[in-house]
């Protein structure tokens, strides 16, 4: 099968249309490039962006600093963040607020020249969440209408499947656009990954089903360096049934008031065990891990849930956070019933994963290790470390959206012509001709795609363990084996082949959860969201990011580095 | 429970309409109608095309009928006998599948002609409470479409009535102190006088937003312009 082929050129190549992508695209186009969004989404701004239903971060309310921000941010991360990095947060967090009203947004506010900042959440040493009444919607909307505005390109369900490189350069990108069934290969001066994280890899997760690391294993493949990819965070608490729910977020139990308590099936406020001082108060790592050991160690409820009793609380401040949460509070009552979502009877909730913290290893102008390649947002890794705090993922959007959207442009006002790809039609269309050679009989990707984030939801869960990892490092071994032998995909048409999109992400897959394994391997030690139940201890001479690089003979090389160097 | 659905399936490339093929499913009742089609395309019919993204009732990208009522699949629960249909007033790309592209390009000329983008800012615009409550209402819109596959209106071209998601997308605009346009002018020219307000647009909104209150909200507050 000859596929149509699509050539197009741009300055820059935006791979992603979650809001760093969005951000990193509007900027761009504002500094005067040319710009293109590939997304496997549809025309929109959504990714895990949309999704965001809690507080941002911003050092703005009174006695908070960027310096207090600063050192709750690089000790929440346990101090494998790159603090120059962090600083960029940090500093620009506010600014980058006013920024995104510049973009056309409207931020909520308690006073005409106030943000509406009004939680105190766990591991930050101050009140600085920003709550905002329509969730992440306010801002997705209005940055989607400003692409459109200013005549941004889009190039919607489309999914990268190899980025063209020459040497140690990126010069483009080669891609399955499933909608209009056709080739399209790219070729740009600079490329941006905006891909997200890779929540897909389990089975409980708080990610949409776009999450499945495309960008990160992509630019892996190109060459680029990735870290601390052991580095997976769990939210102590999501809907554990029905099916369709699973995963979906309910958050931290801070957002269910200062009166909130968690049970196991015995009765227990087991917190009072982890964390005698904090207790339901802990940062989010504790308090899944806590969770998890509960259900995995035969005290959780039978659907493997523990409860959560906000029935202590004064009902007065329950108006505010229904008002600030109104689509979690929404689901608890159309599943557990309205008392429960009135603070009158408690609910179960499980851990699910939420948000990675490694990805593609990058320097202060957001440039990856590859020429001309940038990564931003949840792809890219070294703002948060070990663990991220509550309500940082959002700001390091909204700050290093726009400002490596920037750098990029200026990089490709530098660049004079576009490379030239070593024959890459034929390389175009290789990766579909590889994806439809369905032997028979074959798996459908799916079956795979579901083996996998059971090895994975049991292996890289909030507890780990050297002899799981082990297990787990073959059974992917065998799972890629299995993969590369061919899977099924039929029929073999062209136009919105869903099972042709799945075999792509299945590929990301199943070559992050070997890299994720192996760092976890690695890391003798407990840190961050990293906990080994045979290294419970935090390790002085561990605080050192563990980089992976494939080297040109195709072996994957790890070595150490200290962060920010 | 043993539910039949029958999915109107659809290849714009080799056929000239929807052909209906039913699929018989064992399914939890609990579960929704995105996770019916998840099945199907699993288990019965890899060629099936539907689009979603967050599962979670968040991104509104799952829209289509069922049982001829526009809905998303990820908020809908089965039931024993669904027909599900591709979004109506949209250009099917696959199956349930339609292609949105033109008409938000369209929509985006539409209501920010002559429209001028304000100027930065260094330092947070003051927006007073009242003004900023009456932002809010249209910004909670997730862009899902349900409302312009509902209208009764938008679908007779001699009604020249733009639809509501349009002159939903207008008054985000125009309740915006910060922008300036001769919004009002382009809500006349988009029809909204021709809106008979029968609330479908309203009915079928994930978010209860009352449309045509927000756009008839111009006339009353922009008629100067």
């Amino acid at each position: 099968m000859v596929p149509p082929t699509i050539n197009l050129t741009t300055d820059v190549l935006v791979i992603g249309s979650g809001g760093a992508g969005a951000l990193a695209a509007l900027a761009a186009h504002r500094e005067g490039a040319r710009v293109l969004v590939m997304s496997k989404e549809n025309v929109r701004v959504g990714g895990a962006t949309v999704m965001a239903a809690g507080g941002i971060s911003v050092p703005y309310y009174e006695g908070d600093s960027p310096e207090i921000f600063y050192q709750d941010t690089l000790r929440g991360g346990e101090y494998l963040g790159n603090p120059r990095l962090v600083r960029l947060l940090a500093e620009r967090a506010c600014r980058a607020f006013i920024d995104l009203e510049n973009c056309g947004v409207i931020l909520d506010r308690v006073d005409p020249e106030r943000y509406r900042v009004l939680i105190h959440s766990e591991g930050h040493s101050v009140r600085r969440a920003y709550m905002d009444r329509r969730e992440g919607l306010g801002v997705c909307q209005a940055l989607g209408r400003a692409m459109l505005h200013e005549k941004v390109e889009f190039l919607p369900e489309t999914i990268p499947t190899r980025l063209l490189v020459s040497g140690n350069r990126v010069l483009g990108a080669v891609a399955y656009g499933f909608s209009t069934g056709e080739v399209v290969v790219v070729q740009a001066k600079v490329v941006i990954l905006a891909t997200g994280g890779l929540g897909q890899l389990y089975q409980t997760t708080t990610n949409g089903k776009s999450l499945t690391g495309d960008g990160i294993y992509l630019g892996f493949e190109a060459g680029a360096e990735v870290m601390d990819m052991e580095m997976v965070q769990f939210l102590p608490l999501t809907f554990p049934y029905p099916a369709s729910v699973r995963g979906i977020i309910i958050g931290m139990s801070s957002l269910f008031g200062p009166g909130v308590r968690l049970f196991n099936k015995e009765g227990e406020r087991f917190m009072e065990r982890y964390d005698p001082e904090r207790k339901e108060f802990v940062t989010r790592d504790l308090a899944a891990r806590a969770n998890y050991r509960e259900i995995m160690e035969g005290r959780g409820t039978e659907n493997n849930a523990i409860w959560v009793d906000p029935t202590e609380n004064d009902r007065r401040l329950l108006g505010e956070r229904k008002a600030s949460l109104p689509h979690i509070y929404r689901m608890i009552e159309k599943v557990f019933g309205p008392e429960a979502a009135n603070w009158e009877k408690p609910f179960e909730a499980a851990p699910g994963q939420h948000f990675f913290m490694g990805g593609l290893r990058i320097n202060t102008g957001g440039e990856t290790s590859v020429e001309n390649l940038f990564a931003v947002g949840e792809c890219s890794a070294g703002v948060h470390g070990a663990n991220r705090l509550s309500g940082n993922a959002l700001t390091e959007i909204y700050v290093f959206g726009p400002y490596v959207g920037t750098k990029a442009a200026r990089q490709a006002g530098r660049m004079k012509a576009y490379g030239v790809p070593p024959r890459r039609t034929t390389d175009a269309s290789a990766d579909l001709r590889e994806a439809l050679r369905s032997p028979s009989p074959s798996p459908r990707p799916y079956t795979i795609m579901s083996q996998l984030k059971v090895v994975m939801e049991q292996s890289m869960g909030p507890v780990r363990n050297g002899t799981a990892l082990e297990d787990a490092a073959a059974r992917i071994a065998g799972l890629r084996d299995a993969f590369k032998k061919g899977v099924s995909i039929s029929p073999a048409h062209l136009l919105y082949n869903l099972d042709l999109v799945h075999y792509f992400e299945l590929r990301s897959m199943l070559g992050l959860a070997e890299l994720m394994v192996k760092t976890a391997l690695i890391r003798k030690e407990s840190r961050g969201s990293h906990f080994r139940s045979d290294f419970p201890e935090t390790k002085g001479e561990w605080q050192k990011n563990i980089i992976l690089c494939r080297k040109a003979t195709g072996e994957v090389q790890a070595r150490l580095g200290v962060p920010g160097r | 429970m043993r539910s039949h659905f029958t999915v109107h399936k659809f290849n714009p490339q080799k056929n000239t309409r929807p052909s209906p093929v039913e699929y018989v499913l064992d399914i939890d009742p609990r579960e929704t109608v995105l996770m019916a089609l998840t099945r199907i395309q699993e288990n019965l019919d890899p060629d099936l095309a539907f689009r979603y993204a967050c599962n979670a009732r968040k991104c509104g990208e799952c829209g289509l009928l069922v049982n001829n009522k526009a809905v998303l699949a990820c908020d809908e629960q089965v039931q024993p006998d669904q027909t599900i249909e591709a979004l109506p007033f949209f250009p099917v790309i696959k199956d349930l599948v339609v292609d949105t592209e033109p008409f938000l390009k369209k929509t985006s000329q539409t209501i920010t002609r002559g429209m001028s983008l304000f100027a930065s800012s260094d330092r947070i615009t003051p927006i007073d409470l009242e003004v900023l409550k009456g932002c809010l209402e249209p910004t909670q819109c997730m862009g899902c479409l349900l409302c312009q596959a509902a209208c009764p209106l938008a679908r007779k071209a001699q009604k020249h009535f733009s639809g509501p998601f349009p002159l939903l997308a207008l008054s985000q605009l125009a309740l915006d102190p910060r922008f300036e346009g001769a919004f009002t002018i382009i809500a006349r020219e988009m029809g909204a006088q021709v809106c008979s307000e029968c609330g479908k647009c309203t009915g079928v909104c994930p978010q209860q937003v009352d449309v045509p209150a927000l756009f008839l909200k111009l006339f009353g507050e922009r008629r100067d312009l």
